[in-house]
């Protein structure tokens, strides 16, 4: 995929777990599993700005796009 | 008691008449075919039938079944036809129809949008396709190997040409095209759960 999530990054600087996260930001550790493994398809603002601000970074720390 | 004994007479008088048609019948192998029909003065009715109120009503046929002397081409064709492909439609049938009972199942169940689904109708469009070309391939050698060449005349009317059967084609397109729309509802339900 070109679009990469650095999520787990971010979580390991912030010393947050994935569960405390998502609780925090108000989804799944599932869904939130599936986001940092890479395989979702789409984010909604809404997700993308709620971990911002949980994490205080920026989008373009969480995700990254890579030529193939 | 009577019901019981007229049942076992008619048993039996249809047996005796079964037996005396088969000495009767022919050595040649007759082959009952549907032959389409055409009047030969168009917009207007061949035949007048005549009803017992003695009111007379114009009529046309536009089929009729008949009896017809098979060709060894023929006889080698059908019978070429119903052992290869006959065991193979026949499967194909039980295969479609246990994919359609199985898919109404899981629509019931509310697993519509699911790929195993989409390959379902798949497999009917396909066995409606195979079915539309068995029509048409046993209509044909019915047709190019029984009736054009058999010089038989109808009063009134002409042998209509051989006639492809598209009906059952238009059906399988149309299930090609859900198998479509679901593949498409998969992708999007698959992309809706995938979106964080």
């Amino acid at each position: 995929m070109s679009i990469i999530v650095n999520l787990d990054v971010m979580m390991a600087k912030r010393k947050i777990s994935l569960g405390e996260l998502a609780d925090r930001i108000g989804i799944t550790p599932a869904n939130l599993s599936i986001l940092k493994t890479g395989k979702a398809k789409a984010i909604r603002f809404s997700t993308l700005e709620a971990i911002c601000k949980e994490l205080d970074c920026q989008p373009a720390d969480i995700l990254e796009y890579k030529c193939d | 008691m009577l019901f019981l004994l007229d049942g076992m007479w008619g048993v039996r008088d249809g047996w005796n008449s079964a037996s005396l048609d088969q000495e009767e019948k022919s050595e040649v192998e007759m082959h009952r075919v549907e032959v389409n029909l055409e009047p030969l003065v168009n917009y207007s009715f061949p035949d007048t039938l005549h009803l017992v109120s003695g009111k007379q009503i114009p009529y046309e046929s536009s089929t009729v079944s008949m009896k017809l002397e098979e060709s060894n081409a023929y006889t080698i064709a059908s019978m070429t036809v119903v052992f290869i492909l006959t065991p193979l439609l026949l499967a194909l049938i039980i295969w479609g129809g246990v994919s359609f009972i199985r898919f109404i199942l899981d629509v019931q169940k509310g697993k519509i949008f699911i790929p195993l689904n989409v390959r379902r109708l798949w497999v009917i469009c396909w066995l409606l396709v195979v079915i539309a070309v068995l029509q048409n391939v046993t209509s044909g050698l019915d047709y190019f190997l029984l009736v054009k060449d058999s010089g038989i005349t109808v009063p009134g009317y002409r042998i209509a040409n051989f006639h492809f059967q598209h009906e059952t084609f238009f059906i399988a397109l149309f299930f090609a095209l859900f198998a479509e729309i679901f593949a498409l509802g998969v992708k999007l339900k698959e992309e809706q759960e995938l979106t964080i």
